[in-house]
């Protein structure tokens, strides 16, 4: 019995230690309010922040919301402002900092050599650079020896598997895709990228467009790519997102071809710091294929809540 | 053939910008609403800020957008010769100092005979491309204006579905989405939240799923989607009901998902409480059983 009673007393407290938590509420909400800070106290910050929050403090007594063209405050007990944020930073692959990349992990690739990076820089690394390459983009926090450290990398399907050979990393830092050279044999790729700071509930879009196709001052146009893949030694240009969760988009799924009415390739429905997505573009040339210097623009639009 | 088609002009411009970014601007509004009768003018005012560290022109524009049968499904089209002249820019291009921020005005001019009608257009602000050549890269920002052309345009919002994503989780945090469809041709900025109760149908959380007003314009459909963190703690069955008021007098629609909370926190728990009863269970039973015995024993 009294092996029982032992037994009975360490149930009910193990039950008490696990239950008693249930009892404490700490929403604060319902369908007309939300308290965005529960904690009381005196005194305070006037702002506070770091690299990735901005909080603005209370200004006690005051109702209401007063305006100028500087400023907004929300007055009351614990009012606050919101200063909604969006950044959107659109980089291109920068082909003159092109260094070999011999092993990746999901936070760091090492490389030949480093020199020329820096903390801060958008990195691309590309497995197989050519028709079938794969494609991570990131940013470095550190360069150490011949590694570069990154805070996360995006990718579509799959981190590129790097072993040295045909794989390369290229800082994405410039205005421009060179697509350096295009013979009937290879295909030229680039990759543009793009990092939304979006403190918006709801996300956004990120469209595309071209000005017009892809053509020399002659008007010797590389064809838009028809047939949802650009092949070697046909005539061929497109796109191809890493955002593969498009809707009224075929970017995700296959080379799509770029046109004078925006198009999306990239989309959020949830708030998101640091968000990335790339496209990658290729161009294939047939052997009839008039020499000269292609170019055209590619608008990327940033489309937040509405 | 040995044909090399080098586009060295965008390699030797690509060179000369290497160390530039496409950093778009500022716009406010990001979305507005605007309602406009027929014969009648509406101005609004959009504000464009430089936030790069550089010199920036931007032009300005005027397109139209519709949207496709899947939710929250924006795309940009073409207005028509008629409409693209109801609408006007005070300025084409603004040229911005970094930081600095100027206003444009944006004119409708709906001519009488409009008829009533829903027209969402997008003023963009596209930043002058560095390069010339090769791919050139820029990057724009948008301002979306719902235009509401006359009145009488009603909303009619049902719930297409509500449910857990992905469904039957049980495992806390757990999203709940909501497709909700606007069949009206009205534009409506409905009230959407997730009220969550355990199984004696008292009220856990109230959780909103529209804080910041989004739009549904007519004959589309969106998703609302929220998050309900629970806590490691909570286990057992959970109803959220999704309410969704179209407008401040309109009756709310609602729709129910059921969630069962089975978090390894209180797997471990249960497997502890079980052992514990196993034991306490074994210990009377052997107690009982050297009871009888003694019994047997004295008998």
């Amino acid at each position: 019995m009294k092996r029982f009673l032992k037994s009975l007393i360490f149930y009910i407290t193990l039950n008490l230690a696990v239950f008693s938590p249930l009892l404490v509420r700490a929403a604060m909400s319902s369908t007309s309010y939300k308290i965005q800070w529960d904690t009381v106290g005196v005194g305070g910050e006037d702002t506070s922040s770091s690299a990735s929050y901005k909080v603005r403090d209370s200004l006690e007594f005051i109702q209401g919301v007063g305006t100028s063209s500087s400023y907004r405050v929300d007055g009351g007990y614990r009012g606050g402002i919101y200063d909604p944020v969006v950044h959107f930073n659109v980089v291109s692959q920068d082909t003159a900092t092109q260094v070999a990349a011999t092993s990746i992990t999901n936070t760091s690739v090492d490389v030949t050599t480093t020199t020329g990076y820096v903390a801060g820089d958008y990195i691309v690394v590309v497995q197989n650079e050519g028709l079938n390459q794969v494609e991570a983009m990131g940013r470095v926090t550190s360069v150490s020896g011949s590694t570069l450290n990154v805070d996360y990398f995006q990718y579509a399907n799959s981190l590129p598997a790097v072993d040295s050979t045909n794989d390369y990393v290229y800082e994405l830092t410039g205005s421009s895709v060179p697509l350096a050279s295009l013979t009937p044999y290879l295909v030229s790729t680039g990759v543009i990228g793009w990092e939304v700071d979006a403190d918006v509930p709801i996300g956004y879009d990120v469209f595309v467009r071209e000005d017009h196709d892809l053509k020399t001052s002659g008007s010797d146009v590389i064809n838009d790519v028809d047939d949802g893949e650009v092949t070697m030694e046909i005539e061929e240009y497109g796109g191809r997102s890493s955002d593969l969760t498009l809707a009224g988009s075929t970017f995700d799924t296959a080379d799509t071809a770029f046109t004078t009415t925006f198009q999306k390739v990239a989309s959020r429905s949830v708030a998101t710091l640091k968000a990335r997505d790339f496209l990658t573009l290729k161009a294939a040339a047939a052997s009839t294929t008039v020499d000269g210097a292609y170019s055209h623009t590619l608008t990327l639009v940033f489309v937040g809540n509405y | 053939m040995g044909r090399l088609i080098v586009l060295f002009a965008g390699l030797f411009m690509s060179l000369i910008f290497g160390a530039q970014s496409v950093s778009a601007a500022v716009i406010t509004p990001e979305a507005v609403t605007l309602e406009v009768l027929p014969g009648n003018r509406a101005n609004q005012t959009v504000t464009l800020e430089n936030d790069s560290d550089a010199v920036q022109v931007y032009t300005l524009e005027i397109t139209g957008i519709e949207f496709g049968s899947s939710a929250d499904d924006l795309r940009f089209t073409s207005l028509s010769d008629e409409e693209r002249g109801w609408f006007s820019l005070s300025a084409g291009s603004v040229r911005l100092d970094p930081g600095q921020s100027q206003s444009v005005e944006v004119g409708i001019v709906v001519p009488s005979a409009a008829t009533v009608q829903s027209l969402p257009i997008a003023v963009i602000a596209t930043k002058a491309p560095d390069a010339t050549s090769g791919v050139a890269v820029t990057s724009a920002i948008a301002s979306l204006f719902f235009v509401q052309i006359g009145q009488g345009m009603q909303a009619n919002l049902v719930i297409d579905s509500f449910a857990s994503v992905p469904e039957n989780t049980h495992v806390a945090p757990v999203r709940f989405a909501a497709l909700v469809s606007n069949l009206g041709a009205g534009l409506v900025q409905p009230e959407v939240g997730i009220r969550i109760t355990n199984m004696w149908g008292k009220e856990v959380e109230v959780i909103p799923m529209n804080p910041t007003a989004r739009r549904v314009p007519g004959h589309t459909n969106r998703v609302f989607s929220a998050v309900w963190e629970a806590g490691n703690w909570r286990f057992g069955p959970y109803t959220a009901t999704v309410f969704v008021y179209p407008n401040e007098t309109g009756k709310a629609l609602t729709s129910i998902s059921r969630v069962v909370l089975f978090p390894w926190q209180m797997l471990c728990i249960f497997t502890a409480c079980g052992f514990s009863l196993a034991v306490i269970a074994l210990a009377i039973l052997r107690a009982r059983r050297r009871t009888c015995a003694i019994v047997e024993d004295n008998a």
